[in-house]
């Protein structure tokens, strides 16, 4: 019993001295003229996918859930955000030049196809963010009618 | 014999197209040049071309398939291998502990990235 009380409390003592490492948290401006979804004008219907199932990651402001704050979750949290968004930042979509949008918009097509794309612990949490195979369809129709568009945009 | 040849012209005539067809297609193979090709195949090919091991790899670029793809993805292909060799992301580091002779020299680098840029340029005009 006794030593069920120390192991239980030096766990605690851990999680509460955790606490304290704070990292920063991805709460920047939402709505900036550089956005993917302004830029690219995309349809309202899509927009909402994105929003819903990407941008947590990829832009610089993060829907974050009540175990947000909690160490060691939000490390975890932090880390998956840092690594989304350098790789693909939609907050920052137009200083991409035209080869990167191109690239990009193939990017996000294939790797929904191939299902690495919404993280699979992220959709473990969040249901509504799983794509259907209507969604993936229409995200890499409306991408690559983007890319074409970008290709004879003379600039 | 005359009725004969008449009666081989058809044939004749299907092997000859497919001939000339194949060679067309080769012609097209050529669009990557002679020395990025070979820096390619030297560096790339083990894992990014058909039939090799790595599935992943092959399908998120073959480049056997290279002349096959429309321009939106090859333009976008372009752009993650200019990627990729700047941040020397490929080839990737365990692949190269087993194969050093097959990893990128600085002037490989260069040629390779040369070529997405002007291939890049010809895609978008």
């Amino acid at each position: 019993m006794r030593r069920f009380l120390i192991v239980s409390g030096l766990i605690l003592a851990i999680l509460l001295i955790i606490q304290l490492f704070r990292p920063e948290r991805n709460l920047g401006e939402i709505d900036t003229a550089d956005d993917f979804i302004q830029v690219s004008q995309v349809p309202d219907t899509l927009a909402s996918v994105f929003l819903n199932s990407c941008y947590d990651c990829h832009s610089n402001y993060t829907n974050y859930p009540w175990y947000g704050n909690l160490a060691p979750f939000s490390w975890i949290l932090k880390r998956h955000i840092d690594k989304g968004k350098a790789q693909l930042n939609l907050s920052s979509w137009a200083v991409l030049d035209k080869a990167q949008k191109i690239s990009r918009l193939d990017q996000i097509c294939d790797e929904c196809t191939n299902g690495s794309m919404p993280l699979q612990s992220y959709l473990l949490i969040h249901r509504s963010a799983v794509l259907g195979a209507d969604n993936i369809e229409a995200i890499c129709d409306w991408a690559e009618q983007e890319s074409m568009e970008i290709m004879s945009s003379g600039e | 014999m005359k009725t004969r040849f008449w009666s081989i012209l058809p044939g004749i005539v299907v092997i000859l197209s497919v001939a000339m067809l194949s060679m067309k297609d080769i012609q097209k193979g050529e669009n990557i040049p002679e020395d990025v090709k070979e820096i390619l195949s030297n560096s790339c090919y083990a894992c990014h071309s058909t039939g090799a091991k790595a599935e992943k790899a092959v399908k998120a670029l073959d480049f056997r398939k290279w002349n096959d793809l429309k321009a939106t993805k090859k333009v976008g292909l372009l752009n993650s291998i200019s990627e990729v060799v700047e941040e020397d992301a490929m080839p990737p580091e365990k692949f190269l502990k087993k194969y050093p002779e097959k990893a990128l020299s600085g002037e490989d680098k260069e040629k390779i990235l040369e070529w997405t840029k002007k291939e890049t340029a010809k895609l978008m005009e």
